[in-house]
């Protein structure tokens, strides 16, 4: 009599493993992208606490890749730990970056890294992370390695918050003062606002870096660190993310009693996508199963007019013309961007959230977990939230 | 003779006057000033066994295979391999108080004791925590939401796991304690400040039992 073979464990193992693959990675129709990708328009992605080589980096990874057909982003920025465990190997740098990123750097898409407390101040000469042997570096990023006459300037400033001692300080104030980019974007690992109940807020870093930001406008900061996603209430104007899921997970990391989560994500892993066009920062966060879990636009007013960039440009920096933007702003302090949460009439001084409309009329699938998330990623159309007044910091 | 002592006052107020525009300009910057607690000698003789170290890790640079901002990764790997045995064998008896004089380490543990005492004191505190590698660990690659302390040596000549994290170093303790060229580096073990190479990995001298909190493992 014929009788099947039976199951081996093995076998049962690695059905088992490709059933939990194909979960994880969704259906392109969960892929739903919120962002304009306009023509010109300067696109990357932000990624953080990203080098375990564990599945759901390779996952996140594939998110990437997945979105990049719609986004054709051309540059990642890092915000630190890069490669756990460190780079005494150079197979470290296969399994936790090269690996899960292999299409993307395949695709010509570049990295800049910023150190993490887990990463060796050697890796800045590793060549993918386009770092020129420094710890700390500025770069002036066009839209495609072309500037369209107009354009406004994207500045990057990376940082290495391990280690923010008087020279690097120094240099922040020097390189923020004579940067007249109309976007100022800073990223280091350390985040100066966080609701992590295992790190939070690096309070002491908080207070050398933000005065700096303040005075000199910068507008948006990445961090990580704390791992999960979490867009932070606005601060003194200056727009601050969280985004250290890149690998890592503390899942229910995230504390609601703070007071500083404008949406906050802790039950999966995540990246965000950005796309810069004109007065206008758009941005989309997603997490390892393809979904949306925040998304929104920082509008800038009227940008001072440009000069010339500030500071050599890395390798792989494009330079870009000096160009005026018009119109001129009145003279004084630059000014402070501004989140929208619906279409206003007339402009509003105070920031309020807009999430970006969605192609589709059907509500995107949110997960579940983050209640915040899920609220502010659906549209409604006339339930416009009021101007809020800019939060205090917490002390 | 009148007229020398002139010119020597006239100096003496020009310098003055420009220190004077000089403090001016500093009032601009929103940096804070590098201040240190020390005895100029003590500094001094500080910064002369910090320049000796460096002179040494100059001369061992030539001697292993280069590094540059366009390396591989096997090229990142044998820079960091040479130069860690390199600066072993060549400080082979080397010895706690070597670089941290008695002088010196009783000045930096005066300045750490009355820093973490101030109002300041808490948040310094919970910053040193960070990256710890006494309290935090490594995310383990088949479940990142796990983590794992790796085994960290205290002792002059000791290799700094690679695999450890490196602890915060709060910005307002390094504007107090002498700066440090590029190639070393403050870090918090524990309860223990030590001064590591940047690159190479090795613990050159440390001062134990300066952060006065309990819960942080020695």
């Amino acid at each position: 009599m014929y009788r099947p073979a039976p199951f081996s464990k093995a076998a049962l193992r690695s059905t088992l493993a490709a059933l939990v693959l194909l979960l994880a990675v969704p259906p392109a129709s969960t892929q739903e992208l919120r962002l304009p990708v306009k023509g010109g328009s300067i696109r990357f992605a932000v990624i953080g606490d990203t080098g375990t080589a564990s599945t759901a980096q390779y996952d996140i990874g594939k998110q990437m890749v997945a979105y990049r057909s719609k986004f054709p982003f051309d540059f990642v920025i890092m915000v630190g730990d890069n490669l756990y465990g460190g780079s005494a190997s150079a197979d470290d740098f296969k399994t936790k970056f090269e690996g899960p990123y292999a299409q993307l750097l395949g695709g010509k898409v570049k990295f800049y890294a910023a150190l993490g407390n887990h990463d060796n101040p050697s890796e800045r000469n590793y060549k993918d992370w386009n770092m020129d042997g420094q710890r700390y570096y500025t770069w002036r990023a066009s839209p495609g390695g072309l500037a369209k006459i107009g354009s406004p300037g994207v500045r990057f400033f990376a940082l290495d918050s391990n280690y923010m001692d008087k020279p690097q300080l120094d240099w922040v104030e020097a390189e923020l003062k004579k940067s007249s980019s109309e976007w100022k974007i800073a990223f280091f690992h350390h985040p100066l606002y966080s609701s992590g109940r295992t790190h939070g807020s690096s309070l002491d870093l908080r207070q050398q870096l933000e005065p700096l930001f303040m005075k000199y406008g910068v507008t948006l900061v990445f961090s990580g660190h704390d791992h999960f996603y979490e867009r932070i209430k606005v601060q003194n104007g200056i727009y601050y993310w969280v985004c250290g899921a890149g690998g890592s997970l503390r899942k229910g990391d995230i504390d609601r009693g703070t007071g500083l989560s404008d949406v906050g994500f802790d039950s999966d892993y995540s990246f965000m996508m950005v796309e810069i066009d004109g007065n206008d920062m758009y941005f989309q966060a997603v997490s390892r199963t393809g979904q949306t879990i925040d998304s929104g636009v920082v509008h800038h007013p009227p940008f001072p007019e440009a000069a010339a960039p500030a500071s050599p440009l890395p390798p792989g920096g494009t330079p870009v013309p000096v160009v005026p933007v018009s119109p001129k702003p009145p003279a004084g302090p630059t000014p402070t961007p501004v989140v929208t949460a619906e279409p206003t009439p007339a402009p509003t001084p105070t920031p309020t959230l807009k999430p970006l409309p969605t192609p589709k009329p059907t509500p995107t699938p949110t997960p579940k977990p983050t209640v915040k998330a899920k609220a502010k990623a659906k549209p409604k159309p006339k339930a416009a939230p009021k101007p809020k007044p800019t939060p205090t910091p917490t002390p | 003779m009148m007229r020398e002592r002139a010119v020597l006052l006239c100096l003496a107020l020009l310098g003055a006057v420009a220190a004077g525009g000089c403090s001016t300009t500093s009032k601009e910057t929103l940096v804070p000033p590098q201040t240190v607690e020390m005895d100029a000698e003590t500094l001094r003789k500080f910064q002369h066994e910090v320049e000796e170290y460096v002179e040494l890790r100059q001369s061992v640079l030539k001697q292993i295979p280069p590094i540059d901002a366009r390396s591989t990764p096997a090229q990142i790997e044998a820079h960091q391999k040479a130069l860690t045995q390199a600066i072993m064998s060549y400080r082979k008896g080397a010895k706690r108080g070597d670089i941290f004089r008695p002088d010196v380490e009783a000045a930096i543990r005066r300045t750490l004791h009355r820093e973490f005492a101030s109002a300041q004191g808490p948040t310094l505190l919970k910053e040193i925590k960070q990256g710890n590698p006494k309290v935090e660990g490594n995310p383990i690659p088949r479940d990142p939401s796990q983590e794992v302390k790796p085994a960290v040596t205290i002792a002059v000549n000791a290799l700094y796991p690679d695999s450890a994290a490196f602890s915060s170093v709060p910005p307002s303790l390094l504007l107090k304690v002498p700066l440090l060229p590029e190639q070393v580096r403050y870090r918090f073990i524990g309860r223990t400040l030590i001064l590591r190479d940047t690159e190479a990995n090795v613990i050159l001298d440390y001062i134990p039992d300066v952060v006065p909190d309990p819960s942080i493992p020695r």
